[in-house]
């Protein structure tokens, strides 16, 4: 599943980033890289704001839609959200 | 006071505080190519090697 | 011997910075604040050691292979310019993210000593950090510091002159460009062994709970403007307002000009001198210095809302509607610097990596009212609108929609894509810092008060010299046949489809090329001959030029046409010479055509009479809209054609 199609307090396990080199290793620096736990915060004004390790990205669409994940969770935080996951969509 | 000496007193202060400013207008503006403002980031104070203002391109 | 302070942007680089050389750059919480590398010398009481010691501040990176341009400045100055230690600072709150960018340093052979900073937020958090252990590990000294205290600082000195001159050991293994993930995972199995974590989970949930209502999508805008109406209303109408009218009127008005006055006369000094000290420099300086208290006001309130972390979250509610004019919300960071002083608000665009969206932010970025602005919205604001507080922070929120439609046009008008995308690093929302926030303000006024002391010292003096004066050097009878009257008869011209009569106004415009507060001690001097009210008075001076719609467009005239001179030669800097001379022509015409329908359409509306050259102002009106018509057609076109050719290519 893509990171813009998990919901809001799921987190799952970073599968793949499907970008050019550039923004593979920008994202890579920042801690978005295979194996490593991405939480989806919440969704403001169009933009995916994530948690990586300890800190928080504001993401946009582009983005949000190359970072594949694995297995994906509901969120530590919010236990009961079920993980609703909202319809694959194209830009 | 005869206004002569006068004159010549705040005729002299004038001149050399109005020289000052035009002098440290066109260093400022040598500097960081803005003659006056302080406020931009770029204010050398000291001749620092590897501090380079902006320069274009 | 240099010292090179490096690591993840926010991270406290600037506030280490300027707590070891006494500077006060700009640190605000979030990231993108510092573009270009800064040194100065470290200051005493932080040790003697013989030689002298410099300090360089480099932007912020995550990695020393650069994505962006500020991380190629990093890597670039490390490089080529081989300092002879690096204070790589790791961000407590951030340990493991900022280990990536440790062990890339510890791989060039440079001696680099860490300093823990943040280390109160780490006891906060109740995280663990096993210093010895983590020093073990990677093979340097680690100092842990609070650089908005100013506490550890010593020892992180000594440590690195220590350090310096020795070259790094190899502890870690060393992995090269090209093997990241094996960095990553290098660097976690370290931080498992060495840090604890504690319970950070009510500190984020505030963050987030807050976004939620500030960024989100509906209210994110109107919160922005509400705020920014609250900083600029407070600034201008209210405390600084408050304060400036009693400098403007009790200080400079009477206080200061009676007392030079009386002291002149009783040295029977000879009328040139003395007119030149009382309606030149007095007149001029006084009509700006008393705007200091405002600009104080406003540059506090805006230091907080930057170390609150605030900024960060305005990126993001723009960046949808920047997207829309083919920015992106990184975009907003170099306007929100513009709103000190534009010109280095155009240099930050350069960490914009597309050319198109970079040219198009520095074309945009002197929209954004800057602190030498301030003392013309406050005149005008004071004079034709008083008691009104709208009018101030309506000149800001007009700059942002100014920007927008702009940016809107620019994309029709010029042919170039977009390709960048927005990741921006929201750092937690912190308690700002009075001090911090003191500190700048200081700063700012600082460099007011040099400004005024030097470039407008000389220009009043030009200024004087040049409406007192005939192009034949005999004293001129009327005004309006000095050298300056000639100059600004001619721009009358120009400007009456705006409605403005007189000379002086196209006069005192010019004069803001060399600084924008210029126009506010031009006027000053220009009409200190006729009238005892000084230039602030309510339907004082200055209404004999004015009414309050004209007075609105001759405000946008100089809010929106091109900036200083200084600003214009930082554009040129970013957009080369071909580039500049769009911009400056778009921002002409941009500027014009606003005061223009401003003065002529509210003139209509509100006085239901036309103001002067209405007839030229259709005139011009209906030619700009044939022209953009034309153009925007073209240029739609152009872009046909080449997605055309681009589709049957591929």
């Amino acid at each position: 599943m893509r990171l813009s199609e998990i919901a809001v307090g799921c987190e799952g396990i970073i599968k793949h980033v499907a970008g050019t080199e550039k923004v593979c290793r920008f994202l890579y620096s920042i801690g978005c890289y295979p194996g490593e736990r991405i939480t989806l915060v919440s969704v403001l004004a169009g933009n995916y704001i994530v948690r990586i390790k300890d800190s928080r990205f504001a993401v946009d669409r582009k983005i949000a839609q190359i970072i594949e994940l694995g297995e994906v969770t509901p969120g530590a935080d919010e236990p009961d959200l079920g993980c609703r996951h909202r319809q694959a969509s194209r830009v | 006071m005869s206004s002569t000496i006068g004159n010549i007193i705040v005729g002299a202060v004038l001149l050399a505080v109005i020289s000052w400013a035009g002098f440290r207008s066109y260093r400022n503006m040598k500097h960081n190519r803005c003659p006056g403002c302080g406020a931009c980031e770029f204010a050398a104070n000291n001749e620092c090697p590897g501090h380079e203002t902006g320069q274009a391109g | 011997m240099r010292i090179a302070l490096a690591g993840n942007p926010n991270c406290g680089k600037t506030t280490l910075y300027n707590a070891l050389t006494g500077k006060t750059e700009s640190a605000g919480n979030w990231s993108g604040v510092t573009v270009e590398k800064k040194a100065a010398k470290l200051k005493r009481k932080y040790g003697a050691f013989g030689t002298e010691i410099i300090i360089v501040d480099l932007p912020g990176a995550y990695s020393i292979t650069p994505y962006t341009a500020e991380e190629a400045i990093t890597r670039d100055f490390i490089l080529e310019h081989r300092p002879d230690v690096i204070i790589n600072i790791v961000d407590g709150a951030n340990l493991e993210r900022s280990l990536f960018m440790t062990t890339q340093l510890l791989e060039l052979g440079i001696p680099v000593v860490i300093a823990l900073n943040k280390s109160d937020i780490i006891q906060e958090r109740n995280d663990r950090v096993d210093i010895k252990r983590l020093q073990a590990e990677l093979g340097c000294p680690i100092i842990s510091i609070v650089a908005t205290e100013a506490q550890g600082l010593r020892e992180l000195i000594a440590a690195a002159v220590k350090a310096a001159g020795k070259p790094q050991r190899r502890v870690t293994p060393v992995f090269g460009d090209e093997a990241v993930l094996e960095r990553h995972k290098f660097v976690e199995q370290i931080a498992a062994r060495a840090i604890v974590k504690g319970d950070n989970v009510r500190r984020v949930w505030l963050s987030d709970s807050i976004d939620r209502i500030i960024a989100n999508q509906w209210i994110g805008l109107p919160v922005f403007f509400l705020v920014m109406w609250a900083v600029y209303a407070f600034s201008i109408e209210g405390l600084g307002g408050f304060l400036s009218d009693y400098f403007n009127e009790t200080l400079f008005g009477e206080v200061i000009p009676s007392a030079a006055d009386n002291l002149l006369s009783s040295l029977e000094i000879h009328p040139f001198l003395r007119d030149l000290i009382l309606e030149g420099v007095i007149a001029g300086i006084g009509a700006v210095i008393g705007f200091l208290p405002l600009i104080m006001v406003l540059f506090f309130c805006l230091a907080l809302l930057e170390d609150s972390g605030y900024m960060a979250r305005v990126a993001l509610v723009m960046d949808r509607h920047f997207k829309r004019i083919g920015l992106s919300g990184k975009s907003i960071i170099p306007m929100i610097v513009g709103s000190g002083c534009a010109i280095p608000g155009v240099m930050a665009t350069r960490t914009i990596e597309d050319a198109g969206e970079r040219r198009v932010t520095a074309i945009l970025t002197p929209y954004v009212p800057c602190g030498a602005k301030l003392p013309i919205i406050a005149l005008f604001a004071t004079v034709f609108f008083p008691g009104a507080s709208w009018v101030a922070p309506s000149m800001y929120i007009l700059a942002i929609c100014v920007i927008i439609v702009g940016g809107l046009l620019l994309k029709k008008l010029f042919l170039w894509e977009n390709t960048s995308v927005f990741i921006l690093e929201l750092p937690e929302y912190k308690r700002p810092s009075l001090k911090y926030a003191s500190s700048q303000m200081l700063r700012h006024s600082k460099a007011f008060i040099h400004k005024a002391a030097t470039i407008i010292l000389v220009m009043n003096t030009l200024v004087w010299l040049m409406q007192e004066y005939t192009w034949l050097l005999q004293p001129a009878a009327d005004q309006s046949q000095s050298m300056l009257g000639t100059i600004g008869s001619v721009l009358e011209l120009v400007l009456k489809p705006l409605g403005l009569r007189g000379w002086q106004p196209g006069a005192a415009a010019i004069t803001g090329f060399v600084a924008k507060e210029n126009v506010v001690s031009s006027l000053a001097i220009l009409l200190s001959e006729g009238s005892e009210a000084v230039l602030s008075t309510p339907g004082g001076p200055l209404a004999g030029l004015f009414n309050p719609v004209t007075a609105y467009a001759f405000l946008i005239f100089n809010l929106f046409t091109p900036p200083c001179f200084a600003a214009i030669g930082a554009m040129r800097g970013e957009l080369g010479a071909e580039w500049l001379w769009k911009g400056l022509l778009f921002q002409i015409g941009v500027g014009y055509t606003l005061a223009m329908l401003v003065s002529q359409i509210g003139s209509l509306v509100i006085y239901q009479a036309p103001a002067p050259g209405l007839p030229a102002a259709v005139g011009i009106s209906a030619a700009l809209g044939v022209f953009l018509f034309i153009k925007i057609k073209d240029t739609a076109a152009k872009r046909q054609a080449l997605n055309l050719a681009a589709e049957t290519r591929s």
